[in-house]
């Protein structure tokens, strides 16, 4: 079998079993990188000569008996918002081109001690804020399925990664659908955890109460191997839950008997393409002869998530992103007059079109005069959102919505940021609410673009997620997309 | 065809609701995601929220930001848009509501204060854009 059509899971078991060694892995996936990925552009920084000593470590251990994690040796890419010791980490923005981490974020060390090994970092949209991967300052990313296209954002890089082949697992964060979006534009599985879940600490916050990291993989079963690795309390994030909860891969079962399924019917409304709803109806259908019972339901609310997502997130971001001023760490200006100067010219400078857009629409919705009817508005209205999510739980065990109106757009054709912000609106509520979601392939539309199906679940109930989710793969198997060489 | 209105903003925003009945004028337009053309009615007036200058230096200097004249002029339509469009969440009736912050129920998360970092110091000055010994360099602050 060709190597690099392992998923992380069948890698990890082939080394285990010294089917496959670990260097052979490494340089396969290294050669595909060489080939593809000057076109393709998932990644900022590749992290090779260390990647191919810790290999070798790693090899050895597995060989003694003395690893035997998971994912142990299993070459894995990290979204550039996540902070990795040595390794540059950039955000993907002119402010961070020369900053350097000193620590590792906790679920890159927690990965690392697994065994799996960090081959580089995947570029993204600039801080987070994007949807297409066109905003980061390394240059756009191609959708591998078909090059004219985005992969999604901002996690878009790695999304494209494992669509490529250039990594068989891969790490991003999740804000407003930054996962669910680019796998589901790149026909992968995405998941983002419940809020508290998984550790930030080393996440470059965005908005610190609607972040969280998350994977993307080539199918559910390596979704929740990793799950496994990463979920858990932490100390050093003092939003982490110390919920306990995190046996995933028992979840991975081919059965939904009696499980109740709602999808929102004010989600099916007429700007939503065909294909996405027809993907919908396809996949309840698969799920009531598995024993499901499906029901339309009204959610609620619909027309304000964006809004009060665009309000909030651009607040903490604003807030966020102050601390970069040039002062101990990133870019400064060459040529300053003074403190205020220097502080108003490296940010001028060092950050793009839409950093600078959501900061000032966050500074603005914060200030005084507006601080009540945006803002304030904005939290009373997520509070309601969180509230119909709690009702329709009371009745659902998972909900079954799209990912996104349409699939991958083309290059260059996000040029309106409204409508950019509007194509969000299955997914932000999700992050507003806490909740956990995840994306998975559901075919392709008659372009050969992948679609993506979203399964929401209410606060740690990422099991009910992967139950569901596996189920549906187990159904459709030998109909996936094939992710083969472009 | 149903007759609808809206300013140019409303009718963006309405791409992924339920189409309302808003107002009164006259044209052609076509649905953005779906290309279907409808007949609706769309007001002259362009934006209600008008940014002034006066307004964008005020959130130059909050946000630490020098904008070029181009820029401002962005900014101006830019957050007036936005302005617009997040201006539909006045319509929610939120007298019963409570501003939901945070998710869980917050309560402090604490640790005793021990010192329990090691000195990195070398290794924190490393990434600073300039230095002297272990200490940042930078412009006058009084």
């Amino acid at each position: 079998m060709d190597i690099l059509a392992y998923t992380a899971l069948e890698l990890a078991d082939a080394i285990k079993s010294g089917k496959v060694t670990v260097e052979e892995a490494l340089n396969a996936t290294f050669e595909q990188i060489d080939k593809y990925d000057k076109d393709i552009n998932a990644f900022i920084t590749l992290n090779k000569a260390e990647a191919v000593k810790r290999a070798k470590e790693v090899q050895g251990q597995i060989k003694e008996g003395t690893l035997s994690g998971k994912l142990a040796g299993v070459p894995i890419a990290i979204k550039d918002n996540i902070c990795t010791k040595g390794i540059k980490t950039t955000c993907a923005s002119r402010m961070l081109e020369n900053f350097v981490p000193m620590y590792s974020a906790e679920i890159v060390e927690r990965l690392e001690k697994d065994g799996a090994i960090v081959i580089g970092k995947t570029n993204m949209d600039e801080f987070a804020f994007g949807s297409t991967n066109e905003t980061s300052y390394y240059g756009v990313v191609k959708n591998p399925m078909n090059k004219e296209h985005v992969p999604g954002g901002s996690s878009g890089g790695s999304a494209a990664a494992v669509a490529a082949r250039e990594a068989y697992i891969a790490l991003g964060s999740d804000t407003g659908g930054s996962i669910r979006q680019p796998a589901a534009y790149c026909g992968l599985v995405g998941l983002k955890p419940t809020y508290g879940r998984v550790s930030r600490y080393g996440l470059v916050a965005f908005a610190s109460s609607l972040d969280q990291i998350g994977p993307i993989t080539k199918d559910v079963s390596d979704c929740a191997a990793i799950m496994e690795i990463i979920s858990g309390h932490d100390s050093k994030d003092s939003t982490s839950s110390k919920n306990e909860d995190t046996e995933y891969m028992s979840a991975l079962v081919d059965d939904v008997k009696g499980m109740k399924v709602g999808i929102p019917r004010d989600y099916l409304n007429s700007e939503l393409t065909s294909d996405i709803k027809n993907a919908i109806f396809e996949a309840a259908k698969e799920l009531e002869n598995k024993g499901a019972i499906i029901e339309e339901f009204d959610l609620g609310l619909v027309e304000y998530a964006v809004p009060v997502y665009q309000t909030i997130s651009s607040a903490e971001a604003s807030s966020n992103l102050e601390r970069y001023d040039g002062v101990k760490y990133g870019y400064r200006t060459k040529d300053y007059t003074g403190l205020h100067n220097m502080y108003k010219k490296t940010r001028s400078e060092g950050l793009g079109k839409e950093a600078k857009r959501r900061i000032m629409l966050g500074a603005f919705v914060l200030s005084e005069g507006y601080y009540e009817d945006y803002y304030l508005q904005a939290l009373k209205v997520k509070g309601l959102i969180k509230k119909a999510f709690d009702t329709a739980f009371e009745s659902y065990d998972v909900i079954l919505a799209p990912v996104a109106p349409t699939t991958a757009p083309k290059l260059g054709e996000s040029t309106d940021p409204l409508k950019m912000y509007l194509s969000d609106i299955y997914t932000v509520s999700v992050n507003l609410a806490g909740i956990p979601a995840m994306s998975i392939p559901f075919g392709a539309d008659e372009k050969g673009l992948p679609i993506g199906i979203q399964l929401i679940a209410n606060s740690f109930e990422e099991k009910k997620l992967i139950q569901v989710a596996y189920t549906v793969e187990q159904s459709r198997k030998g109909m996936g997309i094939k992710h083969d060489e472009q | 065809m149903e007759k609808f209105s809206y300013t140019n903003n409303e009718l963006a925003s309405r791409c992924f609701s339920t189409y309302r009945f808003a107002g009164i004028g006259k044209g052609m337009v076509i649905n953005i995601m779906s290309n279907e053309v409808l007949e609706v009615e769309v007001n002259e007036k362009k934006y209600k929220n008008v940014i002034s200058d006066e307004m964008v230096d005020y959130v130059g200097i909050l946000t630490k930001l020098e904008l070029t004249e181009q820029e401002r002029e962005d900014a101006k339509i830019d957050m007036g848009k936005m302005l617009d469009y997040i201006d539909i969440m006045k319509n929610v009736d939120t007298s019963d509501a409570e501003p939901l912050s945070h998710i869980y129920s917050t309560y402090n998360v604490l640790r005793k204060d021990e010192v329990t970092n090691s000195d990195r110091c070398k290794e924190l000055i490393k990434n600073a854009p300039e230095s002297k010994e272990n200490m940042y360099v930078v412009p006058k602050t009084f």
